[in-house]
């Protein structure tokens, strides 16, 4: 079955089509500029088979930029998909799991759309276009929420007043689930282990976003974001954890503006804020800047960074208990082997030892970087959403099958 | 002769007198009073009124070696414990900004000691001292070093006196090396706080710019997303003063379990109504283990200490049979210790470490 | 911290009642203030404010520090009140008494009841050691009654600007009966002018734009009585071989008016009303007035006072109804209705000539303003001075999050 995944920007389209449940890529590709026309035309970068091409046309809205794939797939019959995969960043209490997409179920979509005000509504509103264009195409939504729903009580609860945490629906949610699930069925399938044995943490170290997940018996137990992304590690602008009290001092020197406060502190802080000049970790750590005062700032960068994922480790790793694999990937945990070193070096009393040798030089993806006596594993795992957003879907869809029969 | 231990609070006092030796039991007490109350009822003149009925009216010199004053926040300034004196005073009015709350009334002491204590000599000993040289990385936050520094924004954590005290302690009754300890240090107090100490120093605290963040409080909501007050703004119209109101008084263990407790009551067998603010607490104690552990390269022991120190017995079996993700021996070997001592002894502890240098024989004499 | 600053405030609660007597009972018609601008000041200075001076118009300015000098507030009120009514009411309380928790007399309510709310609002921040960010400027200022705000554009102008000092935001202590203001209509006195060589026609024209214009008279409904336009009998004099009558006219202005554009309208109106009168020419003018302040120098002022409105969505508004809110505080938002005319508030400067933003906090009354046997609640007064330094530290405090008073 041809499975097409979306994965919706504010102003892009990204989009593949794979053959289930064997995980091929048969097409893909990313539509750019989609909305109110723009001094640039919009365009499809699109390619199948081998072949490249691209194509402008103007499309003013997600579900214009969707009929225009549809119509791409449309041309060669071994293209046509036989669902539809969606991206939603956040499913808040109502998702918990992937769901089959029908008009009762969009219209309860409503009641989350705010709560990613700035990812929600453009997935939703391409959601819509499918199901009026092609109303017997299945669709399947995918959350990035879900993964985390089995994230327990006295870890996803915020000691605050209980009138508070209901009306508003203020606990942890937990983000990159999609992308945390991936990895341990990748790492489980790649160590031997059954799922539903698998203790592990997951690092989803990421350019933007970056978060850990604790995982025990193959469920998330703990994720570091929270309520929102903005929470737990140093990201490349996030500034991660911070007292709330600085959050309200900083709110009344900004005279109320919420704003404000929230543009500091999601676009203007982490990396970027402490290097003052580069957003990426990558870049701060290769860095041999020419004058110590930036030498020093981008060695103080280095150093919370670091650090902060350190701590986390450490406490992922005593809620887990005994886990079996300490998971790297997204692009940061993937290619960058000082970050790793960063947080495995001196981890011993852990039952955690690195390679250094064979972290310095990861080939191919999967790679186990640990020390041969490690009683921790340490596993470099690519992520792939997509895929991952593809198994959900098929797996749904098969679900959905088998109730039938029942 | 007596020390007298004093802890200034907004609307009043409290106080102790510790005996030369301190082999005896210390005299406690409480003294209300606003502190600028005209006619005497300042909690300070009133508990010099006792004393004198009390002294039969004995000169405080005769009475008296030295006081000891415990100091909330003491910036970046004060590493450690000072003497008092007129140059003391002004560095801490200059720094009155940063505790806007307690540092007002830490000077109305201060500024009338001499009418109050006469000649002796007054230690002032600050929580944060302990926390002033965390690593930079700790003590950081992820933001601009521009505004950090403009708003002196930075990790410290507020129940140094107990800490410090608890893990000397600590390490002398377990017969650790003192340089290579690595002690979780747990503050049972209404805002707990817990430290990674090691070598003596700490390396990690749970508190930060504020007591509000860290281990959630008996009314404080401790760490949380950072978001939710922008979202309590934003959709309830709260100012942040409306805000702090909730997070500081109406949170924390008491917001989780739905009515007013404290930490006793909390760990209390038959308390049903209290498990999520029971987890809550432990699971954070767990992960707290979990950081030190991966920031000191292991961990030798946890120590309670403060108010609620004896709390710590309810926790322990839990955190010990957690201990499992330490790997080989250190697994079975992590000490669990309770520091049952009084805030007044540990304070004039620190305080008698700390100046035992200094010149002055009276205090010396005094807190030896 | 809001127990602090209440427990405070009970406690400066008999000093607060006793200085606003002696300020009541100390006449200040417009343009003869000085010495209650003396009260005023020896008691700035006593309560512990950092600077207290007086400048050339007469207003006192008080002071107090903040430790990053940005933002500056302004709490103003005038110290001026109007002419004490002819054929005093004989069953009105003497001045500066209080009877059923009600301080009597002229300017209770507007507004030396607020004046010494502000004053003491200042003291109590002073008295509690919160440590402000911005500075606080407390100001009493003259000639606003009568004066038409020659004493607050002076304030702004010259003796603020010499300081140093440009304040973001100010608050006036009006009277809004501890409501948050944020606005009025204006109004504006005109004279119509008629000349003409025929004194038949000069004297038809006028009696006929008399009896048009007061027909308009514009009277809303019921008892919210809004008075709208006023106009009096045509005064009639020679000059100069031509006759000349002047009609004294007022009129409400409304936030979207400005003084051109009504000029012009009321000139246009009456040229046609007067048109069938034969050959007379017609012109309006805003009435000016030459006054002597009370330290002597002079001025002219025009009669007008603008209409003036701080969004309601301000972020002052906003910040003023939250602190308010975690005070403990009720402030229900509102504008001034401005019942009569001729009645205005400082806002009109501030707003519309400095771009201030501006709104109103107060403890008397609105309808007390300008009546016989005025008065203010003294639990209002008090209440007044708890509000605005929680308003004022909401404002330019050093925020005091995270913290609570007693444990740690």
């Amino acid at each position: 079955m041809n499975i097409l995944v979306f994965n919706c920007g504010s102003s892009s389209l990204k989009y593949r089509l794979l053959d289930m449940p064997k995980g091929v890529e048969r097409a893909g590709g990313e539509a750019q500029r989609v909305g109110p026309p723009t001094a640039k035309p919009s365009v499809i970068f699109h390619h199948a088979r081998g072949k490249k091409e691209s194509f402008e046309t103007p499309m003013r809205s997600h579900g214009e930029a969707f009929v225009e794939v549809m119509k791409l797939l449309h041309r060669d019959a071994d293209l046509t998909p036989g669902a539809v995969g969606h991206r939603l960043v956040h499913g808040g209490t109502l998702f918990s799991e992937p769901t089959v997409v029908d008009a009762n179920v969009l219209s309860r979509l409503e009641q989350v759309r705010d709560m990613a005000p700035l990812h929600n509504p453009p997935a939703m509103a391409l959601m819509q276009a499918c199901h009026e264009r092609f109303p017997d195409l299945p669709q399947v939504a995918v959350f990035d929420t879900a993964f985390h729903a089995t994230i327990p009580a006295h870890a996803r609860t915020y000691a605050l007043p209980l009138r508070l945490r209901q009306e508003l629906g203020i606990r942890k949610y937990g983000f990159h689930g999609t992308s945390h699930q991936f990895v341990m069925e990748e790492a489980a399938a790649f160590l031997g282990t059954p799922l539903e044995l698998f203790n592990a943490v997951s690092c989803h170290l990421g350019s933007g976003g970056a978060s850990l997940c604790a995982i025990r018996n193959g469920q998330s137990v703990d994720n570091t974001m929270g309520y929102s992304p903005l929470q737990g590690l140093v990201m490349s602008t996030r500034c991660g954890d911070l007292d709330p009290a600085l959050a309200m001092n900083l709110l009344t020197r900004a005279g109320g503006d919420c704003a404000q406060v929230e543009k500091l502190l999601n676009n203007r802080s982490g990396v970027l804020g402490m290097s003052g000049s580069t957003a990426d970790i990558r870049d701060v750590l290769a860095s041999t800047s020419q004058t110590e005062t930036w030498t020093v700032r981008l060695d103080h960068t280095a150093q919370v960074y670091l650090w902060r994922l350190r701590k986390y480790l450490g406490a992922y790793l005593a809620v887990v208990g005994n886990a079996r694999a300490v998971i790297f990937t997204d692009t940061i945990g993937e290619t960058v082997p000082a970050v790793r070193w960063g947080l495995c070096s001196g981890m011993e009393a852990f039952g955690l030892k690195m390679d250094a040798g064979l972290n310095a030089k990861v080939a191919s993806l999967p790679a186990d970087v640990a020390a041969d006596d490690s009683r921790i594993r340490i596993l470099v795992v690519q992520t792939n959403e997509e895929l991952a957003i593809a198994r959900r879907t098929y797996g749904a869809l098969q679900t959905q099958v088998v109730k039938a029969e029942d | 002769m007596k020390t007298l231990v004093l802890k200034p609070r907004r609307t009043g006092l409290d106080y102790a007198f510790v005996d030369d030796g301190r082999t005896e039991g210390v005299v406690e007490g409480a003294m209300d009073g606003e502190w600028d109350a005209e006619d005497g009822n300042d909690p300070m003149t009133r508990l010099r009124l006792q004393c004198e009925t009390e002294w039969r009216g004995a000169p405080v010199e005769k009475i008296l070696r030295a006081a000891v004053v415990r100091g909330i926040y003491g910036g970046d300034e004060f590493s450690k414990p000072v003497v008092v004196d007129d140059q003391v005073e002004r560095r801490l009015e200059a720094m009155a900004s940063e505790a806007p709350l307690h540092m007002p009334i830490l000077l109305s002491l201060l500024r009338r000691r001499r009418e109050w204590l006469g000649g002796i000599p007054v230690a002032l000993v600050f929580e944060t001292s302990f926390f002033i040289g965390l690593p930079f990385r700790e003590r950081s936050y992820a933001l601009d070093p521009e505004l950090t520094q403009r708003l002196k924004v930075r990790r410290y954590g507020f129940q140094g006196v107990f800490h410090e005290s608890a893990c000397r302690w600590f390490v002398r009754r377990r017969g650790l090396d003192p340089v290579r300890s690595r002690i979780l240090s747990v503050c049972l107090e209404a805002r707990p706080e817990a430290a990674a100490v090691m070598g003596l120093r700490p390396v990690m605290a749970t508190s930060g710019v504020t007591p509000l963040e860290g281990l959630p409080g008996q009314t404080s909501c401790g760490e949380m997303d950072p978001s939710i007050v922008l979202t309590l703004a934003q959709k309830l119209g709260w100012g942040p003063e409306q805000i702090d109101a909730v997070l500081t008084r109406e949170s924390g263990l008491s917001g989780l379990t739905g009515r007013e407790v404290n930490l006793d009551e909390v760990f209390m067998e038959g308390n049903k109504d209290a498990w999520l603010a029971r987890d809550v607490f432990c699971y954070r104690l767990l992960q707290m283990a979990g950081s030190a552990a991966a920031v000191m390269g292991g961990l030798d022991g946890v120590v309670f200490s403060g108010r609620y120190a004896f709390v710590g017995r309810h926790i322990t079996p839990w955190l010990r049979q957690r201990m499992g993700f330490l790997a080989g021996l250190e697994h079975g070997g992590v000490l669990f210790d309770y520091f049952t001592q009084s805030f007044a002894m540990a304070l004039v502890d620190t305080a008698w470490l700390a100046l035992r240098g200094t010149r002055d024989v009276r205090l010396h004499a005094g807190l030896i | 911290m809001y127990t602090l600053l209440k427990n405070k405030s009970a406690g400066l609660g008999t000093e607060l009642v006793s200085f606003a007597q002696d300020l009541v009972r100390q006449n200040s018609v417009s343009l003869d203030e000085d010495a209650a601008a003396g009260l005023v000041e020896k008691r700035m200075n006593a309560v512990g404010f950092d600077k207290v001076f007086r400048d050339d118009a007469g207003n006192v300015a008080g002071l107090i520090l903040g430790r990053e000098s940005e933002p500056v507030i302004l709490l103003n009120s005038h110290l001026d009140t109007v002419s004490p009514a002819k054929g005093k009411t004989a069953d009105a309380p003497e001045a500066g008494s209080i009877e059923k928790g009600r301080l009597y007399g002229l300017g209770a309510a507007d507004c030396k009841g607020g004046l010494a709310a502000q004053i003491y609002a200042g003291a109590l921040l002073k008295r509690s050691l919160l440590p402000l960010r911005g500075h606080l400027v407390v100001a009493a200022t003259v000639a606003e009654e009568n004066g038409c705000s020659v004493g607050v554009r002076t304030l702004i102008e010259k003796t603020l600007p010499e300081m140093g000092l440009k304040p973001n935001f100010a608050i006036l202590g009006e009277p809004t009966g501890l409501g948050l203001y944020y606005g009025h209509d204006g109004w504006m006195e005109m004279d119509i002018l008629i000349e003409g060589a025929n004194p038949f026609h000069v004297d038809d024209a006028a009696m006929a734009i008399f009896n048009d214009f007061g027909k308009r008279g514009g009277i809303s409904s019921g008892e919210n009585r809004l008075e709208t336009m006023s106009i009096r009998q045509p005064s009639f004099e020679k000059a100069e071989g031509c006759h000349r009558a002047t009609i004294p006219m007022t009129r409400r202005l409304l936030p979207d008016e400005d003084e051109g554009g009504v000029l012009k309208e009321v000139q246009h109106e009456a040229g046609l009303v007067a048109q069938s009168s034969g050959m007379v020419a017609v012109e309006v003018m805003v009435r000016e007035e030459k006054q002597r302040m009370c330290n002597g120098r002079t001025t002219v002022v025009k009669h007008l006072t603008n209409a003036w409105e701080t969004d309601p969505f301000h972020p002052l508004l906003a910040r003023a109804r939250q602190s308010l809110a975690a005070a403990g505080c009720e402030a229900k938002p509102g504008k001034w209705r401005l019942g009569r005319l001729g009645m205005g508030t400082a806002g009109s400067v501030l707003v519309k000539e400095f771009g201030i933003p501006t709104i109103g906090y107060g403890p008397g009354l609105e309808e007390q303003a300008h009546r016989p046997g005025e008065w203010v609640e003294v639990a209002r007064m008090s209440e007044a001075v708890y509000g605005t330094a929680a308003i004022v530290h909401g404002l330019i405090g050093v925020p005091v999050c995270g913290w609570t008073t007693d444990e740690i």
